[in-house]
């Protein structure tokens, strides 16, 4: 191995692609949506939480409403006792007086705890908000209707919480997952646009023949790897450039310590490095076994699924990271990257594990590398057709 | 007589049919040789076992780079790949630089090597454009010149006239004998016998795999016993005798001229003598029949099939 070769081929493959319009696109045009995803987002909030819900009430019991008012003094909800007849009411709902109206009596707030609420436009109701703000006037009101005083009932309703932390003493922060799960999918959006790249690029070499004269300057082994690194390097750009622009969103919307936790954040980024240099080596592999982009499409669709996948049940790694089989799969070089992100986010790895799936990573990615330039090697006359089993097997013979 | 690359019974099959079959050859420093015969005789296979492209089933190569049988250095060698292929969406420039510079040469060498030989191949004004916008003709010069760019020792250059319009295949040739006069050994692989046979000193001749002919090409034509004449006479002149004498064949008679083959173990010194001295001469031709005949002809007498359509 020549590092100097490594090092010509990385810059080329670093520059020649940094210039070409499709990395520009997407690397200033995903930000755009990161922007956007986040400014849509915190506006619908705003919009939600600022908006006032002028609701009518029919109290068909003794003494609900004053309850209820009690409780829904200082929300967005305003409160009205409707006393006239209910066809006048709904003919207000529709004239747009009412956002709606709910009705209470004894036999639904105590017995089947089903209330109807009537809008004009069903689908646009925002149940969420009220089911929230009526549950505990009703548990006081039943509680009452039970015979307890005022104080029992608020010793009754005293709200219950579970706060887990850990020995230390540590209570966990939102951000510990938020960085890890964030860095996950950068990594998963880097490796779709940048590997689709790379195996393109590779199956271009093979396909326009340049490949014979680049091999008979340097080795397999050197092209393949400084093609990795070329690559790496770019896609480790992009994504830091999606990184600063969504910290930048995130800060302007809201409080940038809940994203990022400095105990997590080396371990993630040395998985996220060495994560994505294996998953671009494998991309770089699948494409010197195509012949054309049209098979190549179809192979990086299949291949993309395989560190996509433990996203799929990232619920169960989160919930049991330390889990016999999430372990085993954070060991396993194509599912290690994404699985042990969300692991870092969901426990406090211990150092040895962090260490050796980070050696895992780098000596499966130079397997696969490695794996990559004999098959590129046998294979760059064989680009009329993709490569059979039976070829890449005589190739390791 | 120093050699600077050796081959020795090298031998490839794919899929149980032998495409190259025990040929030796040796190259000698400093000179041009040739790998001639037909397409599909196994040259393009010969040159990617020698460049380490493809893996002999037996046979070894040998490279003298510095005098000392040495492992390829991939630096000293330059390469024209039978089927062509550069960036087609990078500067013309920048894939050269880039090409001179993973054969060891420092990145500003390479560009200052680029751009002079441009200039050379009048095509200074392309540096800047992106590869897929010249034409056939100006990307083979580029891919020339990805070749030779560092100045390698030795300089394979796999069927380099293909594609070419005669000016510059005309020019492509004293390119060739300028590398030559530089120093720079250069192989050429080629069907086209008549366009490589004015620039080689020594030839190694294949069909279907196997070596027909090989050595020094004077000599070849020189053993070759085989004259080729043209005469004019007065009219009326009766050179009917003429097919009376020994290895002596009329190819075409007409009234004043006739073009004669004469073969055999008599000396062309008696057969000349004796024509002067019984026509009327106005005008007489010899030469050695061209590089292409003789191939057809060796191979044959040894009872190989020669594709002709196949030899330019």
């Amino acid at each position: 191995m020549k590092l100097a070769d490594v090092y010509k081929i990385a810059r080329w493959e670093f520059l020649k692609t940094l210039r070409s319009t499709t990395f520009l696109v997407l690397t200033f045009i995903i930000p755009l949506f990161i922007v956007a995803a986040g400014g849509i987002g915190f506006f619908v909030q705003m919009g939600l939480e600022s908006e006032e819900l002028e609701v009518a009430v029919i109290d068909e019991t003794e003494n609900f409403y004053p309850i209820l008012e009690d409780h829904l003094a200082d929300t967005q909800i305003i409160l009205t006792d409707f006393e006239g007849e209910e066809g006048e009411l709904v003919k207000e709902v529709e004239e747009g007086v009412f956002d709606g109206y709910l009705r209470f009596d004894d036999e639904a707030l105590l017995q089947t705890g089903e209330i109807p609420y009537y809008v004009s436009d069903a689908r646009d109701m925002n149940v969420g908000v009220l089911r929230g703000a009526i549950n505990q006037p009703v548990q006081v009101y039943r509680l009452q209707h039970l015979g307890l005083s005022a104080e029992e009932i608020e010793k009754a309703s005293l709200p219950v919480n579970i706060s887990a932390r850990s020995i230390e003493g540590e209570e966990p922060q939102i951000s510990d997952f938020l960085a890890p799960l964030a860095l996950a999918m950068m990594l998963l959006l880097a490796v779709i646009f940048s590997g689709q790249v790379l195996m393109y690029g590779v199956i271009k070499e093979k396909k326009n023949r340049i490949v014979e004269i680049l091999l008979s300057s340097v080795s397999s082994l050197d092209l393949m790897l400084g093609k990795v690194l070329g690559y790496g390097l770019l896609g480790l750009m992009q994504v830091t450039i999606w990184i600063f622009v969504g910290l930048a969103v995130v800060s302007f919307f809201g409080d940038i310590s809940h994203f990022v936790n400095l105990r997590d954040i080396i371990p993630s980024l040395l998985v996220f490095i060495f994560g994505y240099l294996l998953l671009a080596s494998l991309f770089a592999t699948v494409g010197s076994i195509m012949k054309e982009a049209e098979s190549g499409s179809q192979a990086h669709g299949l291949v993309i699924m395989i560190p996509i996948l433990p996203l799929f049940i990232s619920g169960l790694i989160i919930t049991s990271p330390n889990s016999l089989w999430v372990r085993i799969l954070s060991f396993l070089p194509p599912f290690s990257p994404v699985t042990s992100l969300l692991r870092i986010g969901a426990t406090t790895l211990p150092l040895w594990e962090i260490i050796s799936i980070i050696l895992v990573l780098i000596i499966s990615a130079l397997i696969f590398v490695k794996v990559g330039a004999i098959i590129f090697e046998g294979g760059i006359l064989q680009y009329d057709r993709n490569l059979s089993f039976k070829d890449v097997r005589q190739m390791f013979r | 007589m120093e050699h600077i690359l050796r081959v020795n019974n090298l031998t490839k099959s794919f899929a149980g049919k032998t495409v190259v079959d025990s040929i030796s050859f040796a190259v000698e420093r400093g000179k041009i040789m040739g790998l001639l015969g037909p397409n599909g005789a196994g040259k393009t296979t010969a040159i990617r076992m020698i460049m380490g492209i493809l893996s002999p089933n037996a046979g070894t190569i040998n490279f003298y780079l510095n005098g000392n049988a040495t492992t390829m250095d991939k630096s000293k060698i330059g390469y024209l790949p039978e089927e062509r292929g550069l960036y087609d969406d990078a500067k013309v420039l920048e894939s050269l630089t880039y090409l001179g510079e993973l054969k060891g040469m420092s990145r500003a060498k390479a560009k200052e090597e680029s751009l002079k030989w441009l200039h050379k191949v009048n095509l200074s004004e392309y540096g800047q454009q992106k590869l897929e916008k010249l034409s056939k003709g100006m990307q083979q010069k580029i891919q020339f010149i990805a070749a030779v760019l560092h100045k390698p020792a030795l300089v394979m250059l796999d069927e380099p006239f293909s594609g070419l319009d005669p000016i510059n295949q005309d020019f492509l040739k004293d390119t060739i004998l300028e590398l030559q006069k530089a120093g720079i050994t250069v192989m050429i692989s080629a069907h086209q016998m008549s366009l490589v046979e004015e620039l080689c000193d020594s030839i190694f001749m294949i069909n279907k795999g196997k070596q027909v002919l090989s050595g020094d090409l004077e000599k070849i034509k020189s053993d070759f016993k085989e004259h080729k004449i043209a005469i004019k006479f007065a009219p009326g002149e009766d050179i009917s005798f003429l097919e009376q004498l020994p290895g002596v064949k009329i190819e075409e008679q007409r009234r004043n001229s006739a073009r004669l083959r004469h073969t055999g173990s008599t000396l062309i010194n008696n057969f000349l003598r004796e024509i002067s001295d019984r026509i009327n001469l106005e005008e007489i031709t010899v030469e050695k029949p061209p590089l292409h005949d003789i191939f057809i002809q060796t191979a044959r007498e040894r009872g190989e099939v020669v594709e002709e359509h196949e030899i330019g």
